[in-house]
């Protein structure tokens, strides 16, 4: 049963800055915090983890850019606070949207070369974080690493062609072969013909065989992940 | 039997895109030649599928006279190595995947034959599948039908209906003033 705290009760003076700061930095997905002079307010412990950066070289900071990039730019969360949407649609062209979540905030995916061992895919969120007279005081920014998310995708996209470019054409070889046995068995063709539409045909399939080699291939050295299994196999 | 294109259509110079089945394209490609030589055009046939001398054995066959078509044949040396072009009647490409061969072929027979009524039989884009990727075989058939747009020249190209995969047909359409799907 869950253990309810006191109702009704007053909270006392700073409980909830407490509350928020246990919010943030117990909460699984990295997050930060900045505030209307674009100063780090919160660096939970889950983006300490992700970037290798403490909280405590951060906060105050405005180098909220160093988890992300190799040199100093603005993040989403700065481009909001300055309502720079033009610069929005400048630094994330083709990757960004309004989030149909949260009115004014944005979403957008991109890839981070600098972040992890071959860079990582980055699915984040920025909304803008006003009191109640609604003016602006900050903006929060969340992250999810969609890298193995991607890759998978990228697989199913690699399987999918392989998948095609194995089935029709081994059709396409069937129907010829038909054909030519037809042709033959009808007597329109001389042996010498029959040789040429037979080579046709082998050389279609060692075709087909040399695509399959190229994709495994491409297969292996995209997706290191793949169990050294699957890997020997793919690898002839 | 009804045509499959057009007459009126094939005047004004369109580019078609044929879908038939498997079992029927070589018949297909022969109706469209016997179809469109008694219109008075001189067709220039791309072949991927069936090496020049067995279509040309199969046309006469079927009564076609040999004088109204010219080939670009994209088979016979991929399989059996050296062979001779002969002017005015066959050119021969190393290989399907060959784009720029075949693109250069494609411009000069169609200069070989400036004057006449021309139309191109494209045969097949489902067989090109073998040797290039989907992406490839877009952008080379929207160059082809650039050129026939350029050079007034009507264009019929064939394809086996369910071959091909939905983004490239989707191109394909968009290249072709019509789409006729014969089965």
């Amino acid at each position: 049963m869950v253990q309810q705290g006191p109702v009704g009760r007053k909270p006392a003076p700073g409980m909830f800055r407490s509350l928020l700061q246990a919010i943030v930095d117990n909460s699984p997905i990295p997050q930060f915090v900045i505030d209307s002079n674009h100063k780090v307010r919160y660096w939970n412990r889950a983006l300490e983890k992700y970037s290798g950066i403490p909280a405590a070289e951060m906060i105050g900071s405005k180098r909220q850019w160093k988890a992300f990039y190799h040199e100093e730019r603005p993040t989403m969360a700065d481009l909001l606070i300055d309502g720079a949407f033009d610069r929005v649609a400048r630094l994330y062209e083709g990757k960004f949207s309004q989030s149909a979540l949260i009115s004014g905030a944005y979403v957008a995916t991109d890839f981070f070369p600098t972040l992890g061992k071959n860079g990582t895919w980055l699915h984040f969120t920025a909304a803008l974080l006003r009191d109640e007279q609604g003016i602006v005081i900050g903006a929060v920014e969340t992250l999810e690493d969609i890298t193995d998310l991607r890759q998978a995708e990228d697989l199913i996209a690699y399987m999918t062609e392989t998948a095609m470019r194995i089935t029709h054409p081994v059709g396409i070889i069937r129907d010829n072969l038909k054909d030519a046995a037809n042709l033959a068995r009808q007597g329109k063709l001389v042996p010498g013909e029959i040789a040429m539409l037979l080579d046709t045909q082998a050389r279609n399939a060692s075709q087909i065989m040399a695509n399959m080699e190229e994709f495994q291939k491409a297969v292996v050295e995209k997706h290191q992940e793949i169990p050294e299994a699957y890997r020997k196999f793919l690898s002839g | 039997m009804p045509l499959i294109v057009s007459p009126d259509e094939l005047a004004q110079k369109r580019i078609f895109l044929i879908l038939t089945s498997a079992g029927n394209i070589r018949q297909q490609n022969i109706d469209l030649i016997r179809e469109i030589s008694r219109q008075g055009y001189h067709t220039i046939v791309i072949t991927t599928n069936f090496p020049y001398s067995i279509l040309t054995k199969l046309y006469q066959e079927e009564g076609i006279d040999l004088a109204d078509v010219s080939f670009i044949d994209a088979v016979t040396r991929n399989s059996i190595g050296t062979t001779e072009n002969i002017p005015g009647r066959v050119r021969f490409i190393n290989n399907p995947a060959d784009l720029t061969d075949l693109g250069i072929a494609v411009t000069e027979v169609i200069r070989e034959n400036s004057g006449k009524k021309v139309c191109i039989l494209y045969d097949s884009i489902s067989t090109m599948l073998i040797y290039l990727s989907s992406p490839n075989i877009s952008k080379f058939i929207h160059f082809v039908t650039n050129k026939l747009r350029l050079m007034n020249i009507s264009g019929i190209f064939l394809a086996v209906e369910k071959g091909l995969d939905p983004m490239l047909m989707s191109q394909l359409s968009t290249f072709a003033d019509q789409v006729i799907d014969t089965e």
